[in-house]
């Protein structure tokens, strides 16, 4: 999910996916935990590589990784809202 | 375009230093060999880059979570774990019950030598059929495993001469190498030892001596199939059609191991001093002998039919 997220906005290579995905919401992403999960995306045809540059390689989101990304964010989105709604309701009876 | 990122230390990670190397190598050597052809490049820029800009606690941390992505990478293999993988290691599975198959044939050919048994199975008709039953499933076992097992030699001869990967038909060359090797020691040492006494120290010296060379070639042989089942490309048009000598090959091991009890029950029925006497492999007891051979042919039997049922269900399973 965060690596889709950080695609989405363009193609990145894995130094500059963990530098994102830190900087947007301060979780550091391992070596390992990023390639396993550039593993497994790509094997879902949900990213795929670029051309290397040097010894780095790019990756793109899919089609059908923004589609995943998008159903994937709504459904937190609407998680988020119900429970935030829930705590306001209960600020209001308290 | 890909958007530049320096590391976090604010230094361009394309002339960053690299600290470590040696601990990048090793940590990337934890991956599948397959892995690493595929992302080990990317990777160890990736790893020295957030080595280079780490602190040496981060950098533990940062170790830690590579190693323990290898074997992520080692459980779940990229493109490991389609359909024709799986039949590949059923194959593979079945080349080593193939290589035991033949130990515990070649065996009890050996114990079964001596005129006493060859009088026997005259004799007596359950000896003699339960022989001929074992010996004819077990040539038929043998035309499924060269049915199975030319296809794909021919296979790896051409990708090895279009491709130019020597490594493919040197280890095509190690079974034939590993069996004449072990034929030529044999007809020179029968050669030199032209009467021997079956029962003597010498003997048995000997026939242990050529077991043991015997089961090194073989274990030569299942090392080099596996391995050429791991790295030569196979199309699923040559992999889906094993399955059917594999299934040959399970009924006749079941064949042959049924043979095996039945001969041994009806050689004790037949003939009690025959069954107790010390004519079993390198002069010992015969029992033991048919009880270890018995126990060998089930349990490649089983191995056999539980890989060929297991690729067998993988044709079955929609492609993924």
């Amino acid at each position: 999910m965060l690596v889709l997220a950080s695609l989405a906005d363009g193609p990145k290579h894995g130094y500059a996916i963990t530098q994102d995905v830190a900087v947007q919401v301060d979780v550091r992403l391992g070596p390992g935990t990023l390639y396993g999960a550039i593993g497994r995306l790509e094997e879902r045809g949900l990213i795929e590589a670029m051309p290397a540059q040097q010894r780095r390689r790019p990756y793109r989101i899919t089609a059908a990784g923004a589609q995943e990304l998008a159903q994937a964010a709504a459904r937190m989105r609407d998680v988020a809202e119900f429970g935030l709604s829930r705590l306001a309701a209960a600020r209001t009876t308290a | 375009m890909t958007p530049h990122y320096p590391d976090v230390a604010g230094r361009d990670p394309d002339t960053a230093d690299r600290p470590d190397s040696r601990c990048v190598r090793a940590v990337l050597s934890l991956y599948p060999r397959r892995w690493r052809e595929r992302y080990g490049e990317e990777f160890a820029a990736l790893l020295t880059d957030m080595t280079a800009a780490s602190p040496w606690r981060a950098w533990a941390g940062l170790i830690v979570d590579a190693a323990a992505g290898a074997l992520d990478a080692r459980l779940n293999p990229p493109g490991g774990s389609s359909m024709h993988d799986r039949i590949r290691r059923s194959l593979a599975v079945v080349a080593c019950a193939v290589v035991a198959f033949i130990i515990a044939g070649a065996g009890f050919q050996k114990m079964t030598e001596y005129p006493d048994f060859r009088a026997a199975a005259d004799q007596h008709a359950a000896i003699g059929a339960s022989f001929d039953i074992l010996r004819a499933a077990a040539i038929v076992a043998g035309v499924a495993v060269l049915a199975g097992a030319l296809p794909l030699a021919w296979s790896v001869i051409r990708q090895a001469v279009t491709a130019r990967q020597a490594d493919l038909i040197r280890l095509l060359i190690v079974p034939p190498v590993a069996v004449a090797a072990w034929l030529a020691i044999v007809v020179v040492i029968t050669k030199v030892d032209r009467h021997p006494q079956v029962h003597s120290a010498a003997n048995v010296a000997t026939v242990a001596a050529i077991a043991l060379l015997g089961a090194a070639a073989a274990a030569a042989c299942a090392w080099a199939a596996v391995t050429l089942l791991r790295r030569a490309d196979f199309t699923p048009r040559l992999l889906r059609p094993q399955v059917v000598p594999m299934a040959v090959l399970s009924v006749c091991m079941a064949v042959v191991t049924g043979a095996d009890i039945s001969w041994g029950l009806a050689v004790r029925a037949a003939d009690g001093a025959l069954f107790h006497s010390d004519n079993g492999l390198l002069a010992t007891s015969l029992p033991p002998s048919w009880a270890g051979g018995v126990v060998v042919l089930a349990a490649v039997t089983v191995v056999t039919a539980a890989a060929t049922a297991r690729a067998a269900r993988e044709l079955h399973t929609p492609a993924q």
